[in-house]
């Protein structure tokens, strides 16, 4: 489905991601891990096309997208969220995610349907006529979920939308992901909670400082010395 | 309240206001029917800009190109060839439409947002009125006069006439215009207008094609706006290059829209029946104390009032009062 190719970017003088190749299989979900700073917001933005990438290609359903917009790949099924939330501040709760359903459809009436139930299925339903710019953490986190899911995408994009949610929330969108996974979505995370990662993920790919340094199922990436060594003895060291 | 009482409300209040728009020229005369003209002709343009500025999130301050050019288009194929404005304002529409398109595309394509956007604007009003006042086919500086109305002339055909005539024939434009951008912001476009103005990136990732979005906006607010340059032009009967793409024609039409509040269909109209005449009195205070540019000093004053006393404009405060407000939450886009 998803297959990037020695993707690398460099800003003035730092190297963001450097020569980072990964695939992720139709259906499945893959999560994207590694401390602050490794660069995975930055390997989602050339995905999604916000940023371009210094090296490197991106390839969607074997097509190249490296030089597509980013509403053309949304167009193409590729819909991401962002990890600084970017609400539609002027726009209520339900406006907002009608802007992401009406790429699908020319009908207000329609996109009005569908926004409905992606909140309900969110959780959000009560919030669907409050201003997006009213909301709270949580609620922001689950509005960047259902304005994804509004354009239908086949590859799904999350930076940390469960950071900083109760237990509760995020089990509500982890059974989200659970049917999205089992209707054929594609699911690609970054997530710094492991437990959610090890549950939920069947390919791990660890990044730090810009570099790949493990690819692998769950069970393989945590027993990995590096992996140990760099992230999670680290996370473990500070728990 | 309901969200239907509300509606009702919003019509019944609408067709009253309408309605004593509709009988006023039975009751005052030529001169406040001409000033009413001016408020329309304010609103219009009001209209059109906030448009791009409320909905979309393009600041421009070079409307005095789409006014001017589309003053002097209707202005000089009815005087130079004889040709009627029901001619002048399809091709004044669709020049300076395309214009806006130009001055969009150049912004957008090469991501001049902001006030970089707003300089760009300025720069080519600017350079449209330094062309015009050294083209001698317009009449440079000396302006472009249209000839007096004949005896025998017929409203109807040389949309010329009488200062009813105008009332009534801006009026409808204004209406007509009014009714097309509501239409236009409660649409599939108006949400993607929104979208990009509340955040351009965030929209684009959820698959809006931002860049030919905010050019309709763009062109379709600068034909609007030339139209009402068009009606300004025949009802003025002279234009110069100063009086229609001079900086200040744009900042003058910008300040309705601002007072009566910004991304709403109503604040406008509002503004320009507050604004304009306002102006007139502190132009006529000024003469006769002898003090020149009494009118910004007011203007400045009352943005200043609004911007602190009802920050989102007088009509959001106003619909409020009159419980025309749609769902409180949610910015005022109600009508
Ligand atoms: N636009 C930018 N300009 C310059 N440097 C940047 C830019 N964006 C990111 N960086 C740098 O690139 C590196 C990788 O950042 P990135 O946001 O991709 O990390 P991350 O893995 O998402 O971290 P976190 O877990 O904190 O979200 C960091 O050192 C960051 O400071
Ligand atoms: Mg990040």
């Amino acid at each position: 489905m998803l297959q990037i190719e020695s993707l690398t970017k460099r800003f003035s003088g730092l190297v963001a991601v450097n020569d980072v190749s990964f695939s992720a299989a139709k259906g499945s979900i893959t999560a994207l891990i590694g401390p602050n700073g490794a660069g995975k917001t930055t390997c989602f933005n050339m995905i999604a096309g916000a940023t371009a990438p210094s090296n490197g290609r991106v390839m969607f359903d074997r097509h190249d997208i490296t030089q597509l917009t980013p509403e053309k790949r949304c167009d193409l099924g590729l819909s991401r969220t962002f990890q600084i939330m970017r609400p539609l501040a002027g726009m209520s709760v339900l406006d907002n995610v009608m802007v992401g359903a009406l790429l699908r459809t020319t009908s207000l009436s329609v996109a009005r349907d569908e926004a409905r139930e992606i909140l309900a299925s969110v959780g959000m339903t009560s919030a669907a006529d409050r201003s997006a710019a009213s909301l709270t953490l949580p609620d922001r986190k689950m509005l960047e979920l259902a304005k994804a899911l509004a354009t239908k995408p086949q590859l799904l994009m999350l930076d940390e939308v469960m950071a900083g949610l109760r237990a509760q929330e995020a089990e509500r969108i982890v059974a989200v992901l659970q049917t999205l996974r089992a209707s054929g979505t594609t699911i690609l995370l970054i997530e710094h909670v492991m437990r959610i990662v090890m549950s939920l993920a069947e390919k791990i790919i660890v990044l730090q400082q810009g570099e790949k340094i493990a690819d692998g199922s769950p069970p393989d990436v945590v027993r990995n010395p590096r992996v140990i060594e760099s992230y999670l003895g680290r996370k473990g060291a500070a728990a | 309240m309901s969200g239907s009482t509300t509606t009702r409300r919003q019509v019944a209040l609408g067709s009253i206001f309408l309605l004593i728009l509709l009988l006023l020229p039975l009751v005052v005369d030529g001169y406040y029917q001409t000033m009413l003209t001016t408020i329309f002709i304010t609103a219009l343009v009001g209209i059109a800009w906030n448009l791009m500025m409320g909905f979309a999130g393009q600041l421009s301050l070079g409307h005095a190109l789409y006014f001017g050019i589309g003053a002097y288009v209707v202005a000089l194929m009815a005087e130079r060839y004889g040709l009627s404005p029901w001619l002048g304002f399809p091709v004044g529409f669709l020049v300076t439409s395309g214009l806006g398109l130009v001055v969009g595309f150049l912004g957008f394509r090469f991501g001049v947002k902001g006030v970089y956007f707003a300089l760009l604007t300025i720069a080519f009003a600017e350079f449209a009125r330094l062309l015009f006042e050294h083209w001698d086919y317009v009449g440079k500086t000396g302006g472009l006069f249209l000839g007096s109305v004949k005896p025998d002339n017929r409203s109807l055909i040389t949309l010329r006439g009488s200062a009813t005539f105008y009332y009534y024939a801006v009026l409808a434009t204004t209406l007509f215009a009014w009714l097309w951008c509501g239409y236009l912001v409660r649409s599939r476009l108006g949400y993607f207008w929104r979208a990009v103005r509340d955040d351009e990136d965030a929209a684009r990732a959820l698959g809006v094609r931002a860049f030919r979005v905010n050019l309709l906006a763009a062109g379709i607010s600068a034909g609007i706006t030339g139209i009402a340059g068009g009606w300004f032009a025949l009802m003025n009967g002279n234009l110069f290059p100063e009086s229609v793409l001079g900086m200040r024609v744009s900042i003058d039409f910008i300040i309705a829209p601002i007072v009566g509040g910004l991304g709403t269909l109503c604040g406008p109209i509002l503004g320009a029946l507050i604004v304009v005449p306002l102006n007139e009195i502190a132009k006529e205070a000024g003469q006769a104390l002898g003090l020149n540019g009494l009118n910004i000093l007011l203007y400045g004053t009352l943005l200043f009032i609004v911007i602190v006393a009802a920050p989102d404009g007088c009509w959001p405060w106003l619909a409020n009062r009159l419980a025309l407000a749609g769902r409180s939450s949610s910015k005022p886009d109600g009508p």
